[in-house]
């Protein structure tokens, strides 16, 4: 199983992410406020800012260029902070923890 | 309209789409000939394509399907010669560019046109949807296009920009011009003393819009404001300065997607709400629904009717084969009503969810400007209704000639205000 804990609002929501390309999808997917993945994962909108907790062993997604470029915008940017349209789903999203802006 | 030849005179032919019954053709097309090789009246035939997922995807592909011809059809389906080119921005402008000349243009203007920096605009936004709506209660009987719909992103979008007040009227007849070339009523006397043809009076109105921001961007390199015209003085492409000519077809691009498609669709959203007293009351009594609202505005207006691309390799689509070099036109405005994926499609309906409409195009070009028109859209349409609860039309709308423009140019109505 390839799942992952959104938190909101200090609750965890632990979803299976299979079957989708990126986390924006697994949040949109399931109705995970404030994520609105509007552009669909071009880096456009600005919609799915995530604050990353922990990435399990093995999972390698840095950050690129246009993502820092449009976390320059979003609210409240921290170091964790990602677009999470830019986390892909593989072999070793499991475990992975990250929260949601409220 | 009985057979093919007359399908293909009405597809060349702007007076065909001054209106809405256009749509019984597309229609038909959708359900026997959905990828029609068109041989119109046009300089050149092309691939008229009425369903969805085969716009989608040649909205999806901006390496197979190039916008180097322009983004849609231009007048007469005429082709641009390399002087007309240059003037009209091609290589520049974003929605005239290819990948990777386009990544490099648009991504460094993504982040300035994005929900988290346009959201906080409400307040300035509703200021100014109270003013034309002040001004429109001071008169009672108003032009619905000239003194709503047109008022709304003329004051949002070019005060936006940085552009003098003294100027808003002059810039708005130039790209009102540019982009209803069509329509005979947007000409001025020159024009049709000189008997230039429609593309000719695109491209000439083109240049005097970029005209206007290019200078527009040598002031802000030397004197920076708070404003869009400075952000795109100073954008650059990884730290290399856009040139003149970049930076002023982005204030284009600005200008003229900003002021044409959200005039043309609210001149058409407030028509049909108009039309629909017991839609428009549910949506001053439910402010929730003023989002979705917008969307089928936009789904229903289409205020963009096609898009061109040019295949750049053999391909097929629905079973088709296009060849290079060919003109595939998506036509948008009937993806927005196929059957296939819009329930109820012919029905009007502030509530329809989900509304995946085209309107704003898809993938690499889709519309850059769309979190401003919608925020724009979503504060007018509910206000006008809670003032004036009844509007009655004073006379017939006038439709915009234009195979690609939806809108009015002219829909007299008297407020009744509560």
């Amino acid at each position: 199983m390839k799942t992952v804990t959104f938190v909101v609002d200090g609750v965890d929501r632990v979803l299976d992410a299979t079957g989708h390309a990126n986390l924006m999808q697994v949040a949109v997917e399931n109705d995970i406020p404030t994520i609105e993945g509007e552009c669909g994962g071009d880096m456009t909108c600005g919609t799915c800012h995530v604050y990353l907790e922990s990435t399990p062993e093995g999972y390698d997604a840095p950050r690129g260029a246009d993502e820092e470029d449009m976390l320059e915008v979003v609210e409240a940017p921290t170091e964790a902070s990602r677009l999470a349209c830019q986390l892909p789903v593989d072999e070793s999203v499991g475990g992975l923890r990250l929260r949601v802006p409220t | 309209m009985t057979d093919l030849l007359d399908i293909d005179r009405s597809l060349t032919t702007p007076d065909f789409f001054a209106g809405m019954e256009f749509h019984d053709l597309f229609t038909r097309l959708r359900a026997e000939d959905p990828v029609h090789w068109t041989e119109g009246t046009h300089d050149r035939n092309f691939w008229s394509l009425s369903r969805y997922a085969d716009c989608l995807t040649i909205m999806s592909d901006a390496t197979l399907f190039s916008n180097l011809a322009g983004p849609h059809l231009p007048p007469k389906g005429r082709e641009l010669t390399p002087e007309e080119h240059h003037r009209f921005g091609t290589g520049s402008h974003i929605l005239l560019s290819d990948p990777p000349d386009h990544g490099r243009k648009r991504r460094p203007m993504n982040k300035h046109f994005a929900v988290p920096v346009v959201t906080p605009m409400r307040p300035v936004f509703t200021e100014i949807v109270n003013e034309i709506l002040d001004e429109a209660a001071a008169r009672n009987d108003v032009d619905l296009v000239a003194d709503i719909a047109a008022q709304l992103p003329v004051k949002v979008i070019l005060r936006l920009l940085g552009v003098a007040e003294e100027d808003w009227s002059t810039l708005q007849n130039m790209a009102v011009r540019m982009m209803h070339s069509q329509d005979a009523t947007t000409h001025d006397a020159a024009y049709v003393e000189a008997q230039h043809d429609e593309l000719t009076a695109k491209v000439a109105y083109m240049d005097q819009v970029f005209q206007y921001c290019a200078g527009l961007i040598r002031d802000r390199r030397a004197t920076p404001r708070e404003d869009y015209a400075s952000i795109f003085a100073q954008l650059s492409d990884g730290g290399e300065p856009f040139s003149e000519r970049d930076a002023g077809f982005m204030a284009v691009g600005f200008v003229l997607g900003g002021l044409e498609g959200t005039r043309n669709a609210v001149s058409v959203g407030l028509m049909e709400l108009m039309n629909r007293p017991e839609q428009a009351r549910r949506l001053v009594d439910s402010p929730g629904l003023a989002k979705s609202a917008v969307e089928e505005v936009l789904r229903w207006t289409t205020p963009s009717k096609n898009r061109l691309r040019v295949a750049t390799a053999d391909t097929e689509i629905g079973g088709q084969k296009i060849r290079k070099g060919e003109w595939v036109v998506g036509w948008i405005t009937s993806a927005n009503r196929d059957e296939e994926v819009f329930e109820r499609p012919f029905e009007f309906d502030i509530a329809r969810s989900p509304n995946k409409h085209l309107s704003f195009g898809h993938g690499t070009h889709s519309c850059i400007g769309r979190a401003m028109a919608r925020l724009e859209m979503e504060i007018l349409f509910p206000e006008v209704f809670r003032r004036f609860p009844t509007i009655e039309a004073r006379g017939e709308p006038e439709w915009v000639v234009s195979d690609n423009a939806t809108g009015l140019n002219r829909f007299p109505v008297r407020l009744e205000a509560r």
